[in-house]
C-alpha cells in the first residue's frame, strides 16, 4: 500500500499540470458567439441619415448581409474603415449588402464619421443597444456575416484588418458560392480573435 | 549604457544563485558538513542580492530619466506620466515585476544567510563529524541551495525571455506609459510590493521543507524558524491582499472590495494554506505530530504562489490583472511541474522517517481543533481553486466557455468563514491533549453568553438574515474568549511581578508575543469579518440625474450637484462633477467623482470619490454627464456602512503578526550551542513537553503561560541568532 | 497529502473509538463533536441560503435612460409622488431588476456584474431587464434570452446542469471526505507511553548520540546545567 502511494502521489500531480498546459494553448481573449447558425434576429431600425426612414433586415433577404457595428468614439473602427470601403468596392451590391449599425452614439456623430472616413453604405442607429443585446454584441467594432437565408454564419469581434480580413472574405465568398451552409447544424466557435490592444 | 549595466547585474545575480545552489547542495548533502562551503554559499547569497539591487537601481534610474533605449522603459515609460507613477511603474508590467520578484528573492536569501552567519563559527573545536550535530548544521546550506534553485529560475528568466534590459535602437522619443488603471491611485505603490514580499517570502518555508526532507530530520529550531519566516511572509501577504481590496474599492468604481477575480483568488490561495500551516505547526511543536502534513502545506503554499504567478502572467485565465502571454507561461508551468513532482517524490521517500511519538488522545482538544481548522482552510483552498479553474475544465471537456463568478464564491465562502470564526473562539481555549467537562463549562460560560446576547440584540433590532446574525453572534463569542485570555494573563502577570495593568499587558506581548500577538491577529480577523458582514448587509445605493443645485438624499447623507468641469492633464483628459455633501444636515465637504479619458481609444475610466468615516462611507461614481452644456450629471451614490473597519482590521492583523515575530530578549545571550541543545533536546523527547503537560492544568490558570515557557513556546528563551 | 499520524513501535492494536480514555467521571467531551455538527449545519445552511435570493444591497432608485456620449438631451423626469401603489411596485421592480442583473457578467468591466457596472452597455442591459420584468417575463426566461445572445459565459453562476454539477458537488464531497479523514485521525487512541530509555530519539537517525552526549542532554533537559 505504501509503495503504491509512493508512486501514486507524484503521478497525481500530472492531470492538473496537463490542464494548465491546455489552458496555455488557447487564447482566452476570444469569446465564442452563441448565435452562429441561428436565425439572425429581425430588426427595423431608424436610418442614420434620415430619421423618417427605416431599414429592416428582411429587406435584404436573399443577399449576403455584412452587419458592421461601429461608433464614432471607437478607434479600432477607424482602423478598420478602409478595409470596409474596400469590401464595399469589391462586391456587387446586388449580392452583398453592407449595413452599418451605430452603437452607443448619436446620428450626427455617425454621419460625421462616415463623411470623414469615406464610404457610401446605409447605416442604422441602434438606440439603447436593444439590437446589440439581441446580437450578443459587447463592444465595437463587431461584424456579422448573415447568409441569404438569414442565418448568422460568422461573427468577427474586433476590427477587420490585414490579419482578420482574409478569413472574413473567405467566409463571405463561400456564402456567395454555396448559398447557405449549416442550415441544419451549427457552426460552432466561429469568431476570430481580436488582436491584442 | 544602462542597458548593459542592468544586464550585467542580472548576470551577477545569476552567478550568485548558481554558486548558492552548487556549493549549498554540496555542503548540505555531505554527511559531515562543510564550514567553508557554508560560508561560500552565504557570501554567494549576499552577492546575488548585490547584483539584483544594482539591477533594480539601474532600472529605476532608467525609468526616472526616461531612457527609452532600455526596452522595459520603452514599453511602460512616458514623458507625461507623473514622477511617482513612473517610479512605481517598475512593477507595473511583466518583465519589471519579475525583476522586482527576483530582487526580493535575493533579499530573502541574503537575510536568511545573515541570520545564520554565526552558526559554524560557534562550533569551532567541536568535531563536526559528530553525527548529532551534522543534521542541524547541514540545514542552513541546504536551505540556501533550494532558494538558489528558485533564484536560478527567476534570474534565468530575467537573463533570457523576460529581459527588461534589452537595448532598443534607435531609442524612441516617448513611450505609451503604464496602464491607466495603474495611475489612478497612490496605493499602487504599496499593494504590489506588499503582495510580492508575501509571495516571495513563501519561498523560504518551502526551502526549509525541502531541506528538512533531504536531511530526513525535522527538529525544533527548524520548525520554529520555518514558522517565523512564514509569519513574516504571511503578514505581508495579508496586508497585500487587504491593500488590494482597498485599491479595488477606491479605484474601480463599483463600490466593492473583492470580486473573486481569478487573480484575486490566486493571491488568496497561498494565504489560506499558509494560515493552515501556522496553526498545524503548533501541533507539531507541541506533540511532534502532523510532520508530513506540515511539509505538504509548506510546499503547497509555495506551489500556489507559483501558480498564482502563472495565472497572472500567462493567458490562462482572463482577468483585470492579466498582463501578457508568450513563452514565459510555459516556462512557469514547467518549473511548477518539476517542483511539484520532485517534492512529492521526496515526501513519498521520506514519509516513513517522520513518525510522531504521540497521538491524538481526545476529540476535544486543541490538537483536534487545529486539525479541524486545517480541514476548513484546505477545503476552502480546494473550493476556491476548483471554482477558479473550473471554466478551464469545462472548456477542456465541452469546448464551451462558462463563468464561475462572485455569486458562487460568496455562496461557498460564507459557511466556511463562519465555521472558522467559531473555531477561532474555541481553539485557543481548549487545552492540549484532553479537555474535561468542568473546565469547558467554565471557560465557555461568558463567551457563549455574550454570543447569545449579541444575537438576541440583533434580532430584537430587526435583523433577520441568517449570515449576518451568525457573524455577529460568533464575533461576540470570539472577542469574549480573547478578552478572557488577556484578563487571565494580565492577572497572572500582576500576581507574579506586581506591575501595573499596562505594564503587565506589555509584558504579555514581550514575553509571550506568539500567543498574544496571535490573539491580536484573531481580533483583526473578527473585525474584518464584521466589517464585511455589516457593509454588505446594510449597503444602500441610489442613482439619479441631477441638475446644478439639485439634491439627492441617501440614508443620512445628502448630495447637491454643483458643477461639471473638465481638466487637461498630460496623459489624460479628466471630466469631474463636484458635489456638496451633507450628513444629518451638516455640510461635510465636497466630493468630485471623475471620468478619466485617455488618448488611445480605451474606454473612459471612472474614478469614484469616497468620503470615509468610521461609521460609513459615502461613495460617489460619475455615471454619465451632459457632454454639451454640462447642465446635468448622473451620479450613483452608495453608502457603505463600517467598511473602513475592513482596512483597520487588516492593520490590526499586521500589528499582531509583528508582535508575534518580534525577537525577544532572554535573560542571557543565546548561543548556537543553545540552539543545538534546544533542537536536539526537544527532538529527543517530546516526553519533556509531555511531562510539562502534566502541568497543563496549571497552565490553564495562565501562570506558566505568561512566564514564557510552555504555552507553545520552546523551552528556552527566544532570540534570533546572535 | 497524508495527514495521518503514525505511532512508533509495533504491536499496538487498535481499540474501539473512545475506549481507553482516562477521563474523570462526569466529564462530557462535547465540543469537538459539536464543532463538527456546527460545521455540517453551517454548510447545509449555506446550501439552503444559496437556493434563496441573497439579501444584497437595497434597491437602487433607477435613473432615467441617459448616456455618456451626448444623448438627445433628456430632461430629468419628475420623481413620482410618494405613497402610490405604483411606487411600491416600482420599488419591487427595481429590487428584482437589481437581483436579476446581478446574475450576469458585465462584458466591458471584468469581474463585475451587470448590476454593479457603470458601463453603458450594462446600463442598457439593465433597462432591457427592467422592461422585460415589467412585461411579466420570468427571471429564468430573461436568463435564457441573454444566454441565447451571449452564451452560457454571461451567467456568473454556472447553471447546475450536466458537467457543471461538479463545481457544486466536488467541494461538498471534499469536505465530507476531509471530515472522514479527520474523524479517523482524531479517534482517541491509547495515550502514548513514555519512550523507553534505550530506544533512540524518534527524530534523529538511530545512531545519532553516543551515551555520554545523551547523558549530558538528559541533565540539560532536567534543568541542572
Amino acid at each position: 500500500m505504501r509503495a503504491v502511494l509512493r508512486w501514486a502521489l507524484p503521478l497525481a500531480a500530472l492531470p492538473p499540470l496537463a490542464l494548465l498546459g491546455f489552458g496555455l494553448t488557447r487564447d482566452v481573449k476570444t469569446l465564442p458567439s452563441a448565435l452562429i447558425g441561428v436565425q439572425a434576429p429581425e430588426f427595423r431600425l431608424e436610418s442614420m441619415y434620415d430619421a423618417s426612414d427605416s431599414i429592416s433586415l428582411a429587406d435584404h433577404r436573399g443577399r449576403v448581409v455584412v452587419l458592421n457595428y461601429f461608433a464614432s468614439w471607437c478607434l479600432p473602427c477607424i482602423v478598420e474603415h478602409p478595409e470596409l470601403v474596400r469590401l464595399r468596392a469589391d462586391y456587387d451590391p446586388d449580392d452583398v449588402t453592407l449595413l452599418g449599425v451605430l452603437y452607443q452614439d448619436v446620428p450626427e456623430n455617425g454621419r460625421a464619421f462616415m463623411r470623414r472616413h469615406g464610404g457610401e453604405w446605409p447605416s442604422v442607429v441602434d438606440y439603447d443597444s436593444r439590437m446589440a443585446i439581441r446580437y450578443g454584441v459587447y463592444g465595437a467594432p463587431e461584424t456579422f456575416l448573415i447568409s441569404p437565408r438569414g442565418r448568422i454564419a460568422y461573427k468577427l469581434v474586433g476590427p477587420l484588418d490585414a490579419h482578420t480580413a482574409p478569413v472574413f472574405r473567405a467566409k463571405l465568398d463561400s456564402l456567395l458560392a454555396i448559398g447557405d451552409p449549416g442550415a441544419e447544424g451549427h457552426e460552432r466557435l466561429e469568431s476570430a480573435p481580436s488582436p491584442p490592444p | 549604457m544602462l542597458s548593459t549595466l542592468g544586464y550585467a547585474s542580472v548576470i551577477a545575480a545569476l552567478l550568485g544563485a548558481a554558486i548558492m545552489t552548487l556549493v549549498g547542495f554540496r555542503a548540505g548533502l555531505s554527511r559531515s558538513g562543510n564550514a567553508v562551503g557554508v560560508a561560500l554559499a552565504r557570501r554567494a547569497s549576499y552577492f546575488a542580492f548585490f547584483g539584483m539591487t544594482a539591477g533594480m537601481a539601474v532600472m529605476e534610474v532608467a525609468l526616472l530619466t526616461h531612457d527609452f533605449s532600455v526596452e522595459y522603459v520603452s514599453r511602460v515609460g512616458s514623458l507625461e506620466t507623473p514622477t511617482y507613477y513612473t517610479a512605481i511603474s517598475l512593477w507595473s508590467s511583466l518583465d519589471g515585476s519579475i525583476l522586482f520578484w527576483g530582487w526580493i528573492l535575493a533579499g530573502y536569501a541574503a537575510l536568511f544567510a545573515f541570520t545564520r552567519r554565526r552558526e559554524w563559527s560557534s562550533f569551532a573545536g567541536t568535531p563536526v563529524t559528530d553525527r548529532g550535530l551534522a543534521p542541524t548544521l547541514r540545514m542552513t546550506p541546504l536551505i540556501t541551495a533550494v532558494i538558489g534553485v528558485v533564484g536560478l529560475f527567476f534570474f534565468g528568466l530575467l537573463a533570457g525571455p523576460a529581459n527588461p534590459f534589452g537595448l532598443v535602437s534607435p531609442a524612441p522619443a516617448n513611450g505609451p506609459g503604464p496602464n491607466p488603471l495603474l495611475q489612478n491611485h497612490p496605493l499602487m505603490g504599496l499593494h504590489p510590493p506588499m503582495l510580492y514580499f508575501g509571495f516571495v517570502g513563501m519561498t523560504v518555508p518551502f526551502a526549509f521543507a525541502i531541506a528538512g526532507l533531504l536531511v530526513g530530520n525535522l527538529e525544533a529550531r527548524w520548525l520554529r524558524d520555518a514558522r517565523r519566516w512564514t509569519i513574516a511572509a504571511w503578514a505581508f501577504l495579508s496586508m497585500g491582499i487587504v491593500g488590494g481590496g482597498w485599491w479595488s474599492y477606491d479605484v474601480l468604481g463599483w463600490g466593492g472590495a473583492w470580486a473573486w477575480d481569478p487573480v484575486e483568488n490566486a493571491s488568496f490561495l497561498p494565504w489560506l494554506t499558509a494560515t493552515a500551516f501556522l496553526h498545524s505547526a503548533m501541533v507539531q511543536e507541541r506533540r511532534g505530530m502532523l510532520k508530513t502534513w506540515n511539509l505538504t502545506l509548506m510546499i503547497g503554499t509555495f506551489l500556489l504562489t507559483m501558480l498564482g504567478t502563472l495565472l497572472t502572467r500567462s493567458g490562462i485565465i482572463d482577468s483585470v490583472h492579466a498582463f501578457t502571454e508568450g513563452v514565459i507561461g510555459p516556462l512557469f508551468l514547467a518549473f511548477i511541474g518539476v517542483v511539484a513532482v520532485a517534492s512529492l517524490v521526496l515526501i513519498s521517500w521520506r514519509a516513513d522517517r517522520l513518525h510522531a511519538p504521540g497521538q491524538i488522545e481526545s476529540p476535544v482538544s486543541r490538537e483536534s481543533a487545529f486539525i479541524l481548522n486545517n480541514l476548513l482552510f484546505v477545503g476552502f483552498t480546494f473550493t476556491v481553486l476548483l471554482g477558479t479553474m473550473f471554466p478551464l475544465v469545462i472548456e477542456a471537456i465541452r469546448g464551451q466557455r462558462i463563468s464561475v463568478g462572485a455569486p458562487y464564491f460568496d455562496m461557498v465562502a460564507s459557511p466556511i468563514g463562519l465555521a472558522l470564526l467559531f473555531l477561532m473562539g474555541v481553539g485557543p481555549i481548549l487545552p492540549w491533549r484532553r479537555a474535561t467537562g468542568e473546565k469547558l463549562k467554565r471557560s465557555f460560560r461568558w463567551p457563549i453568553a455574550s454570543g447569545i446576547v449579541v444575537t438576541a440584540t440583533a434580532l430584537a433590532l430587526g435583523m433577520r438574515q441568517l449570515y449576518p446574525l451568525l457573524t455577529l453572534g460568533l464575533a461576540g463569542f470570539v472577542l469574549t474568549t480573547i478578552v478572557e485570555e488577556f484578563v487571565t494573563g494580565v492577572r497572572a502577570r500582576r500576581r507574579i511581578s506586581g506591575r501595573s495593568v499596562p505594564g503587565a499587558l506589555l509584558d504579555l506581548f514581550v514575553r509571550n508575543g506568539r500567543r498574544y500577538g496571535g490573539y491580536v491577529v484573531h481580533t483583526g480577523i473578527v473585525v474584518v469579518a464584521l466589517a464585511i458582514s455589516v457593509s454588505w448587509t446594510w449597503k444602500s445605493e441610489r442613482e439619479e440625474t441631477l441638475r446644478a443645485g439639485e439634491r439627492m438624499a441617501i440614508e443620512d447623507y445628502e448630495i447637491e450637484f454643483v458643477e461639471l468641469w473638465g481638466r487637461d492633464e498630460p496623459q489624460r483628459f479628466v471630466v469631474g462633477a463636484t458635489f456638496n455633501a451633507y450628513r444629518d444636515g451638516h455640510p461635510i465637504g465636497q466630493q468630485s467623482p471623475r471620468m478619466n479619458i485617455y488618448s488611445g481609444g480605451q474606454q473612459p475610466i471612472a474614478t469614484p470619490a469616497v468620503r470615509s468615516s468610521l461609521t460609513s462611507d459615502l461613495y460617489l461614481t460619475l455615471m454619465a454627464f451632459d457632454n454639451e452644456g454640462g447642465r446635468h450629471a448622473t451620479v450613483r451614490a452608495i453608502v457603505n456602512p463600517a467598511i473602513a473597519w475592513l482596512w483597520i482590521g487588516g492593520m490590526i492583523v499586521g500589528i499582531g503578526a509583528l508582535i508575534a515575530i518580534w525577537p525577544r530578549r532572554s535573560g542571557r545571550v543565546r548561543t548556537a550551542g543553545d540552539d543545538l541543545l534546544a533542537s536536539t533536546a526537544s527532538a529527543v523527547s517530546t516526553e519533556a513537553s509531555q511531562r510539562a503537560d502534566g502541568a497543563a492544568e496549571a497552565e490553564r490558570e495562565g501562570e506558566l503561560a505568561v512566564v514564557g515557557s510552555g504555552g507553545g513556546d520552546p523551552p528556552t528563551g527566544e532570540r534570533l541568532a546572535p | 497529502m497524508s495527514g495521518a499520524t503514525r505511532h512508533g513501535g509495533a504491536g499496538r492494536r487498535r481499540k474501539g473509538p473512545w475506549a481507553h480514555r482516562r477521563d474523570p467521571p462526569g466529564s462530557r467531551p462535547l465540543v469537538t463533536p459539536a464543532a463538527l455538527f456546527a460545521t455540517a449545519v453551517l454548510v447545509l445552511a449555506g446550501s439552503l441560503d444559496a437556493a434563496l435570493p441573497s439579501p444584497g444591497p437595497t434597491p437602487r432608485q433607477a435613473a432615467p435612460q441617459d448616456s455618456a456620449t451626448p444623448p438627445p438631451d433628456t430632461a430629468a423626469p419628475a420623481t413620482p409622488s410618494p405613497g402610490s401603489v405604483a411606487d411600491r411596485r416600482d420599488a419591487e421592480l427595481d429590487a428584482l431588476t437589481a437581483e436579476v442583473a446581478g446574475r450576469f457578467r458585465c462584458l466591458v468591466c471584468r469581474g463585475q456584474s451587470v448590476a454593479e457596472s457603470s458601463s453603458q452597455l450594462a446600463r442598457e442591459m439593465q433597462r432591457e431587464i427592467r422592461e422585460r420584468l415589467g412585461h411579466g417575463e420570468t427571471p429564468e426566461h430573461i436568463e435564457a434570452f441573454f444566454v441565447d445572445s451571449y452564451g452560457e459565459w454571461i451567467l456568473l453562476r454556472p447553471p447546475a446542469r450536466g458537467v457543471n454539477l461538479l463545481v457544486y458537488l466536488l467541494p461538498a464531497a471534499a469536505f465530507v471526505v476531509g471530515l472522514a479523514i479527520v474523524g479517523w485521525v482524531v479517534r482517541a487512541r491509547r495515550p502514548s507511553e513514555p519512550i523507553p530509555e534505550s530506544s533512540p530519539a524518534p527524530d534523529l537517525p538511530d545512531d545519532a548520540l553516543d551515551p555520554e552526549d545523551r547523558a549530558w542532554l538528559e541533565r540539560a533537559i532536567r534543568g541542572d546545567r
